[in-house]
């Protein structure tokens, strides 16, 4: 007997499903069973589509029956981040200026997902417009951990980090600005990875310029699969990529032995990190020397002000694309999140010239310390703090140091994977984070692969799930 | 005293914008600290005419300080 598909990952859902061992029919069900179990209290959700998911399986499960060719994700069931347009689905951005919208076309990033034989079952939850902070005054009430209950999901990728822990979807598309999808993925024990800018276009989508589309996914094969997928050139968008996307999947069993990475110790030293961060940070790169790895210590410097340049550069395009709505709209704005946009009307444009100057220099400054020392990546905490809450005090988040491993790599846009890597206190998971040369994103997924191998937490799952099988 | 002018030419500034509250400008102050600091210590970097950053100078700790 197989076991409910919900528990299995991506790979080996879509893996039965071309084997003719489950119908996507089943496989939406399924899903749509355990949404309607614990959506009502988890908030993952913003739309469910029921009606459009069991569409798009009984086509998928026509298709198989004919002999058609299938997709590599063909019957894989996800859900996308309600700030990514999709065809006929309402796209709220968790704001009440767009509750009724329904974009006439999916963003090419959504195109791409069908065709590989994705079914989308509904759009996951996050802070308005993913800026700000969650808060009951927007449209929808945000989202909580599936892990602990009391504690609030991290965002701003919120419903897509728990969505997938809690196997409502095989996998989710989010997007990260700052650490959007990377730090929800550690908050949730998952794979989350920023790509190389350019490596999946934003086309038809409102966007930061150094905000990616990122997958989610309970393993880094599932990551593989999915990143494979959403990469390609778009013609249309003058910062998308014009080379041939790499065969993620094909290479991902890769020795890694002898690997160096490196290990900004002083760095990561002057963080705020917690006890439980630091803790699962020595074990993580045990690990990696485990598995072959030699690990070096560098000196990083920069960080604080590429972290400070990707706040000004989000800031400032934030405010630019609402400016107007903001004037004439103001009430329909959550009260959170118009205050926040705001902070974009005090930077002017020789601040976002000096961002841009600095987010250049830091990234050639990082990709020439990759190639002089040869370090395949480095090696940091996902976050400091080890529950949204903490990450949220309001001194420290006006300083944006929840993101003080995260952000800077948007404004260099080098691809950073976020790892799970054990739980801290609250019983809340914990990510670590390698970061690598642009266009090595390939690098990134085999370490990840070979760590995933080697570690038990893809298996884990959050205790309110369990239950509900 | 000079944050006081600033808050008090920003809050002027905000009120002919959009219909804001007190409350709403004072929370929005507290947020543009966040944001004088990131510009303060990105002009750390910024270099006279004709020279490039110079990378040997950034910070190397979580709060923008060197300890070289």
């Amino acid at each position: 007997m197989i076991e409910s598909p919900n528990l299995m990952s991506l790979a080996e859902q879509a893996k039965l499903f071309r084997e003719g061992k489950i119908t996507a029919v089943n496989n939406v069900k399924s899903h749509l069973e355990i949404i309607n179990n614990l959506n009502p209290q988890l908030n993952s959700f913003i739309t469910v589509d029921s009606k459009g998911a069991l569409e798009q399986a009984k086509d998928l499960d026509k298709s198989r029956n004919n002999g058609d060719k299938l997709g590599p994700l063909s019957g894989a069931i996800l859900g996308v981040k309600d700030s990514i347009p999709t065809k006929d689905i309402t796209t709220t951005n968790n704001s009440r200026l767009l509750k009724n919208w329904k974009p006439k076309r999916d963003a090419s990033v959504i195109s791409r997902l069908k065709k590989a034989g994705a079914i989308i079952i509904g759009k996951t939850n996050l802070n308005e417009f993913g800026w700000s902070r969650p808060s009951e005054l927007d449209l929808n009430p945000p989202p909580w951990s599936p892990w602990n209950s009391h504690h609030m999901s991290v965002g701003s990728s919120s419903g897509s980090g728990a969505a997938t822990s809690a196997r409502m979807v095989s996998a989710s598309i989010g997007t990260d600005g700052g650490g959007s999808a990377r730090l929800p993925a550690g908050a949730n024990n998952l794979y989350g990875m920023k790509p190389t800018h350019g490596l999946v276009s934003r086309l038809g989508m409102d966007h930061n310029g150094h905000s990616e589309i990122s997958p989610l996914s309970r393993t880094a094969l599932d990551l593989a699969l999915l990143l494979e997928s959403m990469s390609g050139f778009e013609l249309e968008d003058d910062m998308s990529w014009p080379e041939a996307v790499p065969n993620y999947v094909k290479n991902i069993n890769k020795d890694i032995s002898g690997w160096k990475i490196g290990v900004p110790r002083n760095f990561i030293d002057s963080a705020p990190n917690e006890p439980e961060i630091i803790n699962a940070f020595e074990i993580f790169l045990n690990k990696l020397e485990d598995l072959g790895c030699k690990l070096e210590e560098i000196d990083l410097r920069g960080m604080a002000e590429a972290r400070a340049a990707n706040f000004i550069v989000l800031n400032s395009e934030s405010y630019q694309r609402h400016q107007k709505s903001l004037r004439l709209h103001w009430k329909d704005y959550g009260q959170i999140t118009r205050v926040y946009l705001l902070q974009g009307a005090f930077i002017y444009a020789n601040d976002m010239l000096n961002a841009s100057e600095i987010g250049r220099a830091f990234k050639n400054y990082f990709s020439k310390l990759l190639r002089d020392k040869e370090i395949k990546a480095i090696v940091t905490p996902t976050s400091p703090f080890a529950t949204a809450e903490r990450s949220r005090r309001p001194d420290e988040h006006s300083k944006g140091v929840n993101a003080c491993y995260t952000a800077p790599f948007n404004i260099s846009g080098h691809p950073s994977i976020s790892l799970p890597a054990g739980f801290g206190d609250a019983e809340i998971p914990i990510g670590m984070m390698l970061t690598g040369e642009i266009h090595d994103d390939s690098s990134l997924l085999q370490i990840a692969h070979a760590y995933d191998k080697k570690t038990e937490w893809s298996k884990i799952m959050p205790k309110l799930v369990s239950n509900n099988f | 005293m000079e944050k006081n002018y600033k808050n008090k030419d920003r809050s002027e500034k905000l009120r002919k914008m959009v219909p804001i509250s007190e409350d709403e400008i004072n929370d929005l102050n507290k947020l543009l600290e966040g944001v004088d600091s990131a510009i303060e210590l990105m002009s750390t970097l910024v270099q006279p005419f004709d020279q490039e950053i110079d990378v040997s100078k950034m910070s190397s700790t979580v709060d923008g300080e060197n300890y070289d």
